[in-house]
């Protein structure tokens, strides 16, 4: 297991809120290893952003880490001083909204390379002060990775104001952005959702090629099981803050054993011949319901489903899976 | 074939073009640019396309809120076009429309109940007792009951907010609603469910759906046809049945390709570029700069839409070999 790259073990986050205490995250686990592209799935409000905040160190205001562990190699990074030293520098962030990501006043070569400033590149000279020739190496490598992600004339581009691109190039900037530091580990969240169906498919490709070429790993959050099927070696299910069922994206989508899974899959236009629905509402963090969180909208809810927690089991196929009925197949 | 209910001819929306005298002349944008649409009474017609390419200034226009600058919209047979928009607003009532995000359609300082009295009091409806009971009537019909009037939009959640948009839609009672994305930035359980309200709701009041999206999984369930539009223009229209197993346009071909499905798509071609700008739209066929098999004459003039089969109509010479010539197709 040491050799994973991300570990979220057993993460248990509140927040303190004017409403009360919400339990945003309950016992979330999965690890992503070198190179593997990992799909995080739930609909909104299951407590994703939380999740990818709290990875990249910054976790919602008022949270507080109730049990659990987020580590990078082995580094803590519920601990905001190391988070701070991997953020954005081997740990890569694509946002959701190319649109906004930008400030439309500046060039986009002059946003980019002011983070790489801060951030520095893992082949800077030691102690180097931030001076032309630095500039220069940073642009450089800037302009290296923004023709790995086919911006054509690079070296035009960086002089260029983010209203001159199209979305989907802004989003290739910021792709190039987030690969600039050689990071070994990306987190996107959601990257194609503001996207065009066809740049989308541009986008979910180009990402591929460039997760095998630079032997990144990533953690791609969605909604869209069709993306998942598109990108993601492995998919980790969540619901109302809870891991559910974690596997191969074809255990996933072909074969879904936890509940919520399943009927989350039956929902698909492309499975579903009558359109169905999963009846009743997410419940709410502030008044989570005692056990499985599901329970109250599963068919299959028993007195033990509210009871307890169900543990997120090994199931003999290889894929971890947390519902009380499956556990005699685990 | 019975009376279309609605239809265009050759309608053509434009902004900007004009020159004043000291200000920067602004680019002509054709953001609609000849469509001709016929729908018919009780159907579902879906419109696709990728951003920018006028699907929302079409329901604009159709509803009166954008003149047309060119073209003719007939309403039962009746042309109720060429008006400025409060008149339009008015001979065109039985055309409502379902805003994209009904969370910003609604006060975030009323109560959801006040705003649906307003809706109605705007419309004429000044008997208080009147408005209530068509409020409860369609409230019931979408699944909520009376409680929810006395909430406030930020208490409602993204499903209830779809509802109290149809709800206030329906309560004018129109023969033809305008649905602008109306699953956009809904959960997979939650669009599922809104989508069997609305088929429920046309079935209960006999409602006609011009349904705008650009998610194909959604459109193919829900829509009798579909019209696939480029940068202003319907490039096939057919039925959805038709048109989403034997798609003609490469266009439509590339849509197709491009949205993800369940399975890894490793093959087949992904379209490359960008939509390009209305403000720069190429001549000839406006796809010919992205298009696989475009040929010199797709350079210089625009294809027109020529019947394939009885219920599919495409706008590419190339696109069926030897069932539209080319020259048919160019003669416009």
């Amino acid at each position: 297991m040491s050799d994973d790259i991300l570990s979220v073990r057993d993460l248990k986050l509140s927040v303190k809120g004017d409403a009360g205490l919400a339990q945003i995250l309950d016992h979330v686990d999965f690890a992503v290893k070198p190179g593997e592209v990992m799909g995080l799935v739930g609909e909104s409000g299951c407590g994703k952003s939380t999740l990818i905040r709290t990875i990249l160190g910054l976790p919602p205001k008022g949270a507080r880490i109730d049990s659990g562990t987020v580590a990078f190699r082995g580094r803590n990074l519920l601990d905001p001083k190391e988070a701070q030293q991997i953020r954005g520098r081997e740990i890569g962030f694509i946002p959701q909204d190319p649109f906004q990501a930008f400030n439309p006043v500046f060039t986009v070569g002059a946003q980019i390379l002011e983070i790489l400033r801060w951030s520095g590149l893992p082949d800077d000279p030691k102690g180097a002060r931030y001076d032309k020739s630095l500039r220069a190496r940073h642009k450089a490598r800037l302009i290296e990775v923004l023709r790995a992600v086919q911006i054509p004339d690079p070296e035009e581009a960086l002089d260029r104001y983010p209203h001159q691109f199209s979305g989907g190039q802004r989003q290739r900037i910021l792709i190039a952005g987030a690969l600039a530091t050689r990071p070994s580990l990306i987190l996107a969240d959601e990257p194609t959702t503001a996207l065009d169906v066809t740049t989308q498919m541009q986008i979910l490709r180009l990402l591929r090629e460039l997760a095998a070429d630079y032997n990144v790993a990533m953690l791609f959050v969605t909604h869209d099981f069709g993306v998942v099927a598109q990108i993601c070696d492995r998919v980790s299910v969540m619901y109302a803050g809870q891991t559910v069922e974690t596997g191969t994206t074809p255990q996933i989508i072909d074969g879904p054993r936890h509940p919520y899974t399943g009927m989350l899959m039956a929902c698909h236009p492309e499975r579903s011949t009558e359109i169905t629905g999963i009846p009743g509402q997410v419940s709410s963090p502030l008044t989570p319901p005692p056990g499985c969180r599901f329970a109250p909208r599963c068919p299959r809810a028993t007195e033990a489903c509210t009871s307890a927690r169900p543990g997120l089991l090994n199931s003999r196929d290889g894929r971890q899976l947390a519902c009380v009925h499956e556990e005699e197949f685990a | 074939m019975s009376r279309p209910l609605l239809e265009t001819v050759d309608l053509k929306t434009h902004y900007g073009g004009t020159r004043s005298l000291l200000s920067k002349p602004k680019p002509l944008v054709r953001a609609v640019d000849g469509v001709s649409l016929k729908i018919q009474p009780g159907e579902v017609l879906g419109l696709v396309g990728e951003s920018g390419c006028g699907k929302s200034t079409i329901a604009k226009t159709l509803l009166g809120l954008e003149r047309e600058t060119e073209g003719a919209i007939l309403l039962d047979g009746f042309d109720v076009g060429g008006r400025d928009p409060a008149e339009a607003r008015k001979v065109r009532s039985d055309i409502q429309y379902v805003h994209q995000d009904p969370g910003a359609a609604l006060d975030p300082w009323w109560r959801v109940g006040d705003t649906l009295h307003e809706t109605l009091k705007i419309h004429g409806v000044s008997d208080r007792a009147e408005r209530q009971a068509r409020i409860l009537e369609m409230l019931n019909a979408v699944g909520l009951n009376e409680g929810f009037l006395r909430r406030y939009p930020h208490e409602l959640s993204g499903g209830q907010q779809r509802r109290i948009g149809l709800a206030r839609t329906l309560s004018l009672r129109p023969r033809m609603v305008i649905l602008d994305e109306p699953t956009s930035g809904l959960d997979l359980s939650v669009q599922a469910t809104v989508l069997k309200l609305m088929l429920d709701l046309r079935a209960t009041y006999d409602l006609t759906y011009l349904f705008i999206s650009h998610d194909l999984s959604v459109v193919e369930r829900l829509c009798d046809r579909v019209a696939i539009m480029y940068l202003g223009r319907i490039v096939e229209i057919g039925s959805a049945d038709q048109v989403f197993s034997a798609p003609a346009h490469p266009y439509t071909r590339a849509l197709l390709e491009s949205a993800p499905t369940l399975t890894r798509q490793d093959s087949g071609q992904v379209i490359q570029g960008d939509p390009p700008s209305p403000t720069r739209r190429p001549e000839g066929c406006a796809f010919h700069p992205r298009c696989p098999m475009a040929q010199a004459d797709c350079r210089q003039s625009v294809p027109q839409l020529a019947e394939v089969s009885d219920s599919q109509s495409v706008a590419c010479p190339y696109a069926m070999p030897g069932q539209v010539r080319p020259a048919e197709a160019f003669a416009s």
